[in-house]
């Protein structure tokens, strides 16, 4: 069983814990799993990804290898777009329908249409209004959590980790109302997926596991 | 669980950063001292011994370079404490000199240097192999390939150091130092702090005692050599005509890859945690039998080299290939590691079974940037003005940290960038050789750590340069550690930069506000006004502190800030504050009207200054002052 998960986004929108909680959750559940994180410069307001395995014993490299991503997780539009070259048509996005404009002078930005367009190409795509949820919920920065919810659905579903795990996981920071809120954020994201996926992205993760 | 709630436990696994696995395995050996200064990727290293020093009762410093950091875990490990020093890969340039003589005096006790490598550059000016200065200055070279390993490791080569009483280098590259992995935790013992220093004439490298200690030191190197046979994080794996050769982290990829592509019955596999010195009988046992050798390692040929000179030496007449097949910049990848095997195994590498996704359309590039609310936006915001609108011929020598993200536009300020401290140094001889008014732009964490000694040399041969030192208050780029202009560390004394500065004989000093933009206007004026008429150094120091600290506290005082807004009615679409002070949490709307995302926004007000029709408001009211207190 090997599941590769890329986590794509700006630096400084939370894709470090989203990873840290899946890969711990992994853990916790008796597997073997990796997640190479992306520090100092590249964190800055940049382009930042982070590569997440889950496996058995045989997992033994911290990247996941060009086209072989099977669940692209990512934070804002233009990075899910970016990125998507890391998958096959058939495998799966969750992108939060947001967009980031880089600060450099006079840049164009392309429309939110074509970049949905673009993300189509995917078999499993799936945007997620995670950033208006989280707003919602009067935390700014909580995207990544609702984020983890929902892909925490598929995980779950697809008997890969328990639902239970990644939320124990998510209980674990912060206390009183932050503590609060990120379940709260975690279980929007998750009640989502739980309304939108189809039965075949759920078999797609299935088939992986087998 | 965060590193320091760990501290008191023993057992259970747990997913950890490698940098902290190895600062976990440093505390199983008995680690007593640590210092560092930080760097990328290496900062966790010590920042994790940091945060459990009180609970554990060890000693642990951020010192003011790599130098002094190597100085005083050297002085530890002369005097019986176990201990520990961490840097970056260029980090180790600079304390280079006393690790050369390091291995010539030997130590007392365990004391293992760590360098983390940066294969790719994602955070550095160069990606020298760091495994060359274990060869240069024979100490040997240890490589993790994981942090699972990284932990169990650490703790051996702790137990290898204080064996031989040398000191030893324990090599990684990004992915190890930043992956995290599981980990299980052994005991902490009682560490011990204080030690006895022996007064011994190998500790004072005069020549007479230099030249003894050169003997000492090539007869342990031969004790180092033959114990690396036995050391057990080697291993020959598998078993087929075809040996592959991998260290380290390239370990990872090659157990893969040989899976991936179906070769798992016909190679053996030579696993090396020990690169230098190579396990010469490790070696040759593992190439009985073997047609053809292949030897994976991130960046140089280290170990490509020893293999061939191994079994030259010893007359094994067998192809041994290396980097013609696997490449030798960058970072390993997946595909570069079975591409090589695939050829030296004479099998074909599939295409995964793929539909490329085509994406047609333009998207656009996102370097990093200045954080919102970064004291250093408005300063380099007015610099880019006021050289712009002077009309002033100007250099801009700039240095390593937050700050040489300036090179990127809209500020296009970084004109030559090498390494820490050069700003002046570079600046100085610039100031020289060329008419151009010279703006040297240092941090104030680089400034004590390589910018003294060259401000000392602009000083007393009068060079015409302005040295403008970026004060936040904290070595930023690498997490916030403190640095001695930190003015809010517990108990110790500030040192204020324009003291230094007076101290040794700068007339020209100017303390300024960046989120005042006139008055920085005002100073820059001012300062080149003064350099030129009397042709000897000016410095200012631009102090405010970083946004990310400022925000972290205000939210732990639970003291309110809001967000701005752009009351749109008021604003003209002229683009300055999205185009040119370029703050990320400001977007432009297809009208050209400003908008503030308040998922970015921090409130810090820098641009409600460079708004021409003041547009900009706070989104509801709040304790300015209260919050002012904050950033100041």
């Amino acid at each position: 069983m090997l599941i590769n998960i890329l986590v794509s986004g700006v630096g400084g929108q939370g894709l470090l814990t989203l990873a840290r909680l899946l890969g711990q959750a992994a853990i916790k559940e008796g597997m073997k799993a990796y997640v190479a994180e992306t520090h100092g410069l590249s964190q800055r307001g940049g382009s930042v990804v982070v590569h997440v395995r889950i496996g058995n014993d045989e997992l033994s490299a911290p990247l996941i290898p060009e086209g072989e991503v099977d669940i692209h997780v990512s934070l804002e539009l233009i990075e899910a777009v970016r990125n998507i070259s890391m998958q096959q048509k058939d495998s799966i996005l969750i992108s939060n329908d947001k967009i980031i404009r880089p600060s450099i002078p006079k840049i164009v930005l392309p429309s939110r249409d074509d970049l949905i367009r673009v993300a189509n190409a995917v078999k499993h795509f799936y945007l997620v209004n995670a950033s208006e949820e989280s707003l919602n919920l009067g935390n700014p920065y909580g995207a990544n959590i609702v984020l983890l919810g929902f892909t925490t659905y598929i995980l779950s579903e697809g008997n890969i980790i328990s639902k239970d795990s990644v939320r124990q996981e998510v209980a674990n920071i912060g206390r009183g109302k932050v503590r609060e809120v990120n379940l709260k954020l975690f279980d929007v994201g998750y009640e989502k997926a739980s309304k939108n996926v189809r039965p075949d992205t759920v078999e797609y993760i299935r088939k992986k596991k087998a | 669980m965060s590193f320091s709630s760990l501290a008191r436990l023993s057992g259970g696994r747990h997913f950890l950063l490698g940098n902290e696995a190895i600062a976990r395995g440093a505390l199983e050996a008995g680690l007593g001292v640590a210092a560092a200064y930080p760097g990328t990727p290496s900062s966790e290293i010590v920042e994790s011994l940091m945060s459990v020093k009180d609970i554990l009762g060890i000693y642990v410093e951020w010192s003011v370079n790599e130098k002094v950091a190597f100085e005083t875990a050297y002085a530890a490990a002369i005097a019986g404490v176990k201990s520990l020093t961490a840097m970056k890969h260029v980090g180790l340039n600079v304390a280079a000199d006393p690790f050369m003589s390091a291995a010539y005096t030997g130590v007392e006790e365990s004391f293992v240097i760590v360098t983390a490598d940066d294969p790719s550059m994602h955070s550095s000016q160069n990606e020298q192999d760091n495994r060359w200065f274990g060869v240069h200055a024979f100490v040997p070279v240890f490589e993790p390939y994981d942090a699972t390993e990284a932990k169990d490791l650490t703790k051996a080569v702790f137990e290898f150091s204080s064996r031989f009483k040398h000191p030893v280098l324990l090599r990684t590259t990004t992915r190890v130092s930043h992956t995290r992995g599981y980990v299980d935790l052994g005991p902490i013992p009682e560490p011990k702090v204080k030690g006895k220093f022996n007064k011994e004439d190998r500790y004072v490298v005069v020549p007479a005692n230099a030249r003894r200690n050169k003997q000492r030191l090539l007869q342990k190197w031969k004790e180092i050599s033959k114990a690396v046979n036995e050391f057990p994080f080697n291993s020959i794996q598998g078993d087929g005509k075809s040996l592959i050769v991998a260290s380290g982290l390239a370990y990872g990829y090659v157990r893969e890859a040989v899976k991936y592509l179906g070769v798992e019955d016909k190679v053996k596999i030579l696993k090396l945690a020990t690169t230098y010195p190579l396990p010469r009988d490790l070696l040759l046992k593992s190439v009985e039998d073997v047609e053809n050798v292949l030897v994976v390692e991130e960046l140089d040929p280290l170990v490509e080299k020893e293999v061939k000179s191994i079994l030259y030496d010893e007359g094994v007449k067998i192809p041994v290939r290396g980097k013609d097949l696997v490449g030798m910049e960058f970072e390993l990848t997946h595909y570069r590691v079975r591409k090589a095997i695939a050829e030296f195994m004479g099998v074909r590498l599939l295409s995964t079974d793929s539909t490329p996704l085509t994406v047609d359309v333009k998207l656009p590039p996102r370097p990093p940037t200045f954080c919102p609310g970064c004291p250093y936006r408005p300063f380099f915001f007015e610099l880019r003005r006021f050289l712009t609108q002077e009309k002033l011929p100007y250099i801009i020598s700039g240095d390593i940290g937050c700050y040489s993200l300036a090179y990127n536009p809209p500020y296009n300020l970084q004109d030559v960038t090498i390494e820490m401290g050069s700003s002046i140094g570079v600046g100085g001889g610039l100031s020289v050789v060329t008419e151009d008014v010279v703006i040297a732009t240092i941090g104030d964490s680089t400034f004590y750590h390589a910018g003294l000694p060259p401000l000392v040399n602009a000083v007393w041969l009068r060079k015409p340069l302005i040295t403008v030192v970026l004060d936040n208050e904290v070595t930023a780029m690498t997490g916030h550690q403190p640095a001695p202009s930190s003015r809010r560390d517990g108990n110790l004394q500030p040192i204020l930069i324009e003291e230094v500065a007076r101290g040794i004989g700068v007339k020209f000093v100017e303390v300024v506000d960046p989120f005042d933009i006139k008055k920085v206007r005002e100073v820059l004026k001012k300062a080149v006004e003064y350099v030129k008429t009397n042709r000897e150094p000016a410095v200012v120091v631009v102090r405010r502190r970083c946004a990310l600290e400022v925000v972290r506290d205000l939210t732990r005082a639970g003291v309110k800030y809001v967000t701005f807004k752009v009351l749109e009615d008021k604003c003209i679409g002229c683009g300055i504050c999205y185009d040119w002070f370029s703050c990320p949490a400001i977007t432009s709307l297809s009208n050209r009207k400003a908008s503030i995302d308040p998922e970015l926004c921090v409130g810090c007000a820098a641009c409600v200054q460079v708004c021409p029709t003041k547009a900009i408001v706070p989104s509801e009211e709040y304790d300015q002052e209260e919050v002012e207190k904050y950033w100041r």
